[in-house]
């Protein structure tokens, strides 16, 4: 009972660390002098939230 | 001398993407380009060096302790994913250019399935700390060589004449398939 216990704590520990890991990255300003990612191209996987075409219809 | 085989047996015998086939999305999406692949490769040291040790420690002091080694492969994923934002984070406002440098690159490596695969390996193999951390260095630094020679070599078919239903990823395939036979000869080495 003790180990479903810590599981579901340590999962909800990391589920809330990386929550508060990516605001913070969100909210970081990009540095000035460092273009903003033109976006990728490298494969075909069109619903990938970095590729070109995604972002470009994001802005 | 015992790491030193050991590292220079998972640089270049067991290449992770010539022999185990991890990461092979980046390794065929990113390699059109011989800047693109380096940048791509050195992220992936740093990303995978810092994972493998995070993830080390965790499963050693919290998971094995608590009696939950079944968390293991969740835990791995999202420590890995934090492990990427933090790092995203940390280079935008201490290290501008490196951050500049790696570009695009830094968020892809969250699902490039070698960091994912060198974490659980630390573990299945049953690694002390000192061999976690020469395989964390040396399986990226292979993946890093794999990348580049196979990017030079993109770039160079990008000007030879290849016949129409082989151009593109087909011959990108074919190549890579050399590139792993040819790896192989280092058996003899390691």
């Amino acid at each position: 009972m003790d180990s479903i216990f810590w599981a579901i704590v340590i999962g909800l520990a990391l589920v809330g660390i990386f929550i508060t890991t990516y605001l913070l990255n969100k909210n970081t300003p990009v540095p000035e002098g460092c273009e903003p990612n033109p976006g990728c191209e490298g494969c075909q996987i069109t619903s990938c939230v970095v590729r070109k075409d995604n972002k470009e219809v994001n802005v | 001398m015992e790491l030193f085989g050991f590292a220079i047996s998972f640089i270049l015998v067991k290449n992770i993407v010539l022999t185990q086939f991890l990461g092979i999305c980046p390794f065929l999406g990113v390699s059109k380009d011989s800047k693109n692949a380096l940048g791509m490769g050195l992220a992936v040291i740093f990303v995978i060096f810092m994972s493998g040790i995070v993830t080390y420690g965790i499963y050693h002091l919290v998971l094995i302790p608590l009696e939950i080694p079944y968390m293991r492969l969740l835990t791995f994923i999202l420590v890995i994913a934090s492990l990427v934002q933090f790092v995203e984070m940390v280079l935008k406002r201490f290290i501008p250019s490196l951050y500049s440098a790696l570009g695009i690159y830094l968020p892809l490596i969250t699902t490039n399935c070698a960091v994912l695969g060198v974490a659980l390996a630390n573990i299945d193999q049953g690694f002390n700390f000192t061999q976690t951390l020469v395989y964390s260095l040396s399986v990226p630094i292979g993946y890093l060589i794999a990348i580049y020679l196979f990017s030079t070599i993109r770039e160079r078919l990008e000007l030879s004449d290849i016949p129409t239903p082989f151009k593109g990823n087909s011959i990108a395939l074919i190549m890579a398939a050399l590139m792993a036979l040819a790896f192989t000869g280092f058996a003899g080495i390691a």
